[in-house]
Formats: structure tokens, sequence, C-alpha cells
């Protein structure tokens, strides 16, 4: 499901763009693939999230907003931003099974597609160097933040 | 590089998922779509953004579609805290007439003015769509449907003004312009 969660692909599509926009690439994405993994191993461990979605969608607003601006940010920004996304993106995703064999091979799952669906849109990213595709980038940045911006409001509101 | 990724794209479409969460993205994906689609006043300004976008050239071209989308939001957080805001309805088809009127004009403001007028009316917008915004699951594929659709429309308002490159498209441009602002004008007869 993480997959075809809106929330989570907006997540996801953010930080990859926001990763080859500003160049990051192998420090931020690491930390992004040990934050899904920490926040996996929590789910193993029968942590139970609370507010994992409204932080998902903060993390979310700000990769939008960063993405339209544009404006060039510290590695250690991406760092923080990849591991909040990361984290809270996979205590957000807790497997509906019974069985443990079932549930850490889903878990197991989940940090592949995470890290790979990531990885790829970094890597499409990056090569979108043309002006208009810089541009588009920026504007879906600003399509993304401003999406997670209503929902915020929305969770906040109930 | 690029068959790689699109076979590894494919590959992580065909996983079977978990099934964690109640949400879908059809259901309120669409409805969010289509929502905009179905307000005239709404597809009027938001393809006179786009237009009046050509007009101006880059880099406001693509700085309006990124500007409003970004106040709409605003003025669709102040919707969902039923904050009100006086002539919501009268803005939005005071958006048409304003927008439309600068397109066939062929105005040529410096590019925060136009930003400014842009984000004025996208609060407007912004806030009829928040205050529709449905509860429930979807609302993530709803309010990303709505701003995508928005975004589309800008798109097909730029895509049309780029017509205003030759000569007989100029006069198609402003033409599309004149039209946009009668029907906001109709629109805004309505309601008065």
């Amino acid at each position: 499901m993480l997959l075809l969660l809106p929330l989570h692909i907006m997540a996801m599509l953010a930080l990859g763009l926001l990763i080859g926009q500003q160049g990051w690439r192998r420090v931020v994405t690491a930390a992004y693939a040990t934050a899904v993994a920490a926040g996996l191993m929590a789910i193993a461990l029968a942590y139970v999230p609370r507010f994992a979605s409204e932080c998902l969608l903060t993390a979310t607003v700000l990769a939008g907003l960063m993405l339209a601006l544009a404006r060039p940010c510290p590695g250690w920004g991406g760092v923080a931003l990849a591991a909040t996304i990361g984290t809270s993106l996979a205590v957000d995703s807790p497997p509906e099974t019974i069985s443990l064999r079932e549930a850490n091979l889903t878990l197991a799952g989940i940090w592949v597609g995470a890290c790979v669906a990531v990885w790829l849109v970094a890597a499409l990213s990056v090569r979108c160097q043309r002006t208009w595709q810089r541009l588009g980038i920026r504007v879906a940045g600003s399509w993304i933040a401003a999406s997670a911006i209503l929902v915020l409001a929305l969770r906040l509101v109930r | 590089m690029v068959r790689r990724i699109g076979t590894a794209i494919f590959l992580v479409c065909a996983a079977s998922p978990t099934l964690a969460h109640t949400g879908s993205v059809s259901g309120g994906l669409v409805g969010g779509l289509s929502h905009p689609l179905f307000g005239l006043d709404h597809v009027a300004a938001m393809v006179a953004v786009g237009l009046w976008g050509t007009f101006l050239g880059a880099p406001a071209m693509f700085i309006l579609p990124v500007v409003f989308p970004l106040v709409m939001a605003f003025g669709g957080v102040l919707g969902i805290f039923g904050v009100p805001l006086p002539g919501v309805e009268i803005g939005i088809a005071g958006s048409a007439v304003v927008l439309g009127t600068m397109v066939a004009l062929a105005a040529r403001p410096p590019l925060w003015v136009a930003a400014a007028i842009v984000g004025a009316f996208a609060v407007f917008h912004g806030h009829a769509h928040g205050a529709e915004l449905p509860p429930g699951a979807d609302a993530v594929a709803y309010s990303a449907g709505f701003v995508f659709a928005t975004g589309g429309l800008h798109l097909a308002g730029i895509a049309f003004g780029l017509l205003a490159r030759w000569p007989k498209g100029r006069i198609a441009v402003r033409g599309a312009g004149l039209v946009v602002a009668v029907a906001g004008l109709a629109f805004l007869g309505r309601l008065v």
C-alpha cells in the first residue's frame, strides 16, 4: 500500500525531486534509507505511532516549498528532512497481518519500495537540467506543497 | 539508464501491496480532478492565468502557476478552518473579469504586480475549494486532484497562449482574454 497511498506518493516524490534538484544524492539518500529502516524497526518492536501522518505532511509541505523556491540548502538540512520523511513514512506503514513471518517480509518490502521509489525519482530529477524541466520541477513542488497544506489543515481541524 | 529506470518503475508498480490503509487514489483523486472543471468561473480564471503568463513571458509564465497554488492553499486553509471571507463568489467571478481584461489588453505590469493580482484572486478560489473539501480518508487524493487540475488548466492556458508568438495567434489569444472577461461579467451579473 506504501506506493499507492497519495500522501506517501507525494512525500516520496517531493523528497526524490528535491534530492535531484539540490544535488544532495548520496548522504541524504543514505540518511533516508536508514531512517526508513529505523522506523520499520520501531514498528517491528510494536511501537504505536502518533501523529505520523501529520509529521509526514509537515515535512512534505517543507519539501514542496523548498522545491518551489529552488534556493540552495545545506546538506544537513537535507539529511534532517530525509530522516523526518523516512521515519514518519515508515511508522505510518504498519503491516496488516497476523503472521510474524509475513509481517517481517512486508516490512522488508516496504523498505525496498520506499528506497527504490525515492532513488528513481532522484535519478530522473538529476537528469532534468534543461530550463523548462527545472521550472517544471518547481511547479510540481508548488502543487505538492499546496496539496499537503490543505490536507494538514483538514487534519488539524478534526 | 532510462531503460533501467523504466524497468525498475515497472517492477515497483507490479509489486503486490500490503493493505495497511483504507485510502485510495481512485475515488478522491478523480473527484478532486473533476471539481475545478465543473465550475466555469474557475476554469475561465485558471486558463486566463496561463494566458497572461505567456503574454508576460519568462519567468512570469512559470512563476504565476507557482504562486497561484501556494496562495490558493492559504485561502483553502481559511475555508477549512471556517474563517469567513466576504464575497468569495464575487471574487472568483471578478478574477475572470480582471485576468481576462489583462490578457485582452496585453497588459505587461511588473512581475510582482502580476503575482500580487493573481495571488489576491487565488485566495478566493482556494477558500471556495477549502470549504468544499470533503472529509474522509481520500482527502489527500482529493486535494492533490484539484490542485493538479488547477495546474492543468494553467498549463492549458500557457499552451494556448504560446500562439501569441505569431501575429494572428496574438489576436486569437487576446480574443480569448476578451471572452474570459465577458464570461466573468456574466458570472458577476448572475451574482448581483
